[in-house]
């Protein structure tokens, strides 16, 4: 069964944007209504562009303005008060209530299709957990009014496992397993359906092409070494050779209908 | 080559590339160096505090690492607001936004650095910032509380003012009580009086806030700041890399390094798998991402410094591997 939304997160480095790409593509390959949506991040046009990747074009202040307009019942006003000083610096020094903006209206899209995937390439750990906490933070601001019922609709839909999964992506890595269980508890604490993904695995890699890991560079066998270590129970994708994304992300693929 | 003592150095890069691990390690070999040093995280992802095995409820204070020499801090916006906050003033908004994950940590570390070095108690303060958009927002932060206290801390004053004395209350004014009524109908009244007085605290401390300023212009000072780009063969954002040091010129100066961290070159040249089988393709894609890097740091920047990649699982020992490599420049 295919979840509503998807979300990547994980330590810097470790190929979150990757592997977000590679699913979205994957299930448009499978025939799927599926949006990329880069979350509060540099997005890379020319990589969408080169994969012809399927993306949810979203703006925080444009997203603001629709939401105020919808509550006004006015887009007049809503445009006005946007233009507004207070307001634009208000969205400046508060990130969180953008993110929270953004993902009320990702969460809007979803419910008004259906058949709509959306998969949410999200910033690392640390700041992943400030798009989560948004909704709390701010709904303890608000306490009342036409905001609150509307953060309380975002998050039954976000507690629902059958709406949302987020995977923790994670390098074969002490600190990355680590910071990757930290985030997992974090979220399961929240009630969000949460598992570990293992990328970049060199044993992984090993084993795929069934090679032999007598005569490697020590720093390849102590790579292996302390992957083994680590003796992980995730899902576990490989170290693949090519250095150019758009072939990684296609090359990626086939792995990741293991996601679904 | 030299790497000149400043007061502050900033480490910055894209994630996972190795900052904090290289940050940790430039003040080990500072403090061996005999400065004194104080590190500061503000990448709420706190590698810092696994790398230094520091307590939960350090976070905001000065820890003492004694057995490496240096001082540490975790940046927690709640501390900082404490400190800078005149009166003793309890406001929901501000306790909830300065969570952990309330995301202000970016806007409140640019004012606790300034805090910590106007009490100049270092030699040299470093400087380990959080990946990508997030730390575009750490440079474009005092920017922004400039924004918000030109104006909008100004107006919102004066409403608060003509509404508690309520002499000028039947003005309408320069559009801001329309605006706070268009708020209400959002938000709740509740929340509108609440946000009102607390930004009423925050105006009664703006002067520590607009002092943050002057450490941007600090920054921007050859004679004052080392900025250190980290980046690393793993990294696969190279367009995110461009765009970050990009955007990051207009806040730095032109004295600065890249650091190449995880280098395997040295490794992979004494490694001769047989040509045509797939390790001979894992070594030659491995080797061609090391040289393209350095084809690019070449091209890009004038002072590079390399760190080789570190064969031990533990994050201390890269630390003060790196460190070691510090001393070796």
């Amino acid at each position: 069964m295919h979840r509503r939304l998807y979300i990547f997160t994980g330590k810097g480095g470790v190929g979150k944007t990757t592997l977000a790409m590679s699913f979205t593509k994957e299930l448009q390959n499978e025939g799927k209504q599926v949006l990329y949506y880069c979350f509060y991040q540099l997005p890379e046009k020319k990589l969408w562009d080169k994969l012809d990747l399927p993306v949810l074009d979203l703006e925080t202040e444009k997203s603001a303005e629709v939401y105020i307009g919808k509550k006004l019942n006015s887009t007049t006003i809503a445009s006005w008060i946007m233009k507004t000083h207070f307001f634009k610096s208000l969205f400046q020094i508060l990130p969180a209530l953008g993110h929270m903006i953004l993902l009320g209206h990702i969460i809007n899209e979803l419910e008004n299709n259906p058949d709509l995937i959306i998969v949410l390439d999200s910033p690392a750990s640390g700041h992943a957990l400030t798009m989560f906490e948004s909704s709390t933070n701010f709904k303890n601001i608000f306490k009342t009014g036409l905001i609150v019922k509307d953060i309380e609709k975002m998050q039954s839909f976000l507690n629902n496992e059958n709406n949302l999964i987020t995977y923790v992506i994670a390098n074969p890595t002490d600190l990355a397993i680590t910071e990757a269980r930290e985030l997992q508890k974090e979220l399961s604490e929240n009630n969000k359906s949460c598992s570990i993904i293992i990328n970049n695995s060199y044993q992984k890699f090993f084993e795929l092409y069934q090679l032999d890991t007598i005569d490697l560079p020590s720093f390849l066998q102590s790579k292996l070494a302390a992957e083994k270590e680590l003796d992980l129970q995730a899902l576990t994708f490989p170290h693949l050779t090519t250095n150019i994304p758009e072939e990684l992300i296609r090359e990626l693929m086939p792995f990741m209908k293991e996601l679904v | 080559m030299i790497i000149p003592l400043k007061k502050i150095e900033i480490f910055c890069g894209t994630g996972g590339v190795g900052k904090t691990t290289v940050a940790t390690a430039r003040a080990l070999h500072l403090a061996g160096q005999g400065q004194k040093v104080l590190l500061i995280t503000i990448d709420p992802a706190k590698r810092l505090k696994q790398i230094l095995s520091l307590k939960d409820n350090d976070d905001g204070e000065i820890t003492s690492i004694s057995d490496l020499g240096f001082d540490a801090m975790l940046m927690s916006p709640k501390a900082t607001f404490k400190k800078i906050l005149k009166n003793e003033f309890e406001s929901h908004i501000i306790t909830n936004l300065a969570r952990p994950h309330g995301g202000m940590n970016e806007i409140m570390s640019i004012i606790e650095v300034q805090y910590q070095l106007k009490k100049n108690l270092y030699d040299v303060i470093i400087l380990d910032t959080p990946p990508g958009k997030h730390f575009l927002d750490f440079l474009e932060s005092s920017e922004k509380i400039k924004n918000f206290f030109d104006k909008t801390f100004v107006d919102i004053f004066n409403f608060y003012l003509k509404k508690s004395n309520n002499i000028f209350g039947k003005i309408v004014d320069s559009g801001i009580k329309k605006l706070l009524s268009y708020l209400e109908n959002v938000t709740g009244a509740d929340f509108v009086t609440e946000f009102i007085n607390t930004v009423y605290a925050l105006y009664q401390s703006r002067e520590i806030f607009l002092e943050a300023l002057n450490f941007q212009d600090d920054l921007k000072k050859q004679y004052y700041s080392n900025w250190f780009l980290v980046t690393s063969v793993e990294q696969e954002k190279v367009n995110e890399a461009e765009e970050i040091k990009d955007k990051a010129r207009q806040f730095m100066h032109q004295y600065h390094f890249l650091i190449i961290n995880k280098s395997a070159v040295s490794y992979l040249k004494t490694w001769h798998p047989k040509v045509g089988t797939k390790l001979f393709e894992l070594k030659d894609s491995l080797l061609k991402r090391e040289l393209d890097l350095a084809t690019y740091a070449g091209k890009n920047y004038n002072k590079v410094i390399k760190f080789s990649e570190v064969n031990h699982p533990s994050p201390m020992e890269h630390v003060k591997e790196l460190a070691r490599q510090f001393n070796e420049i």
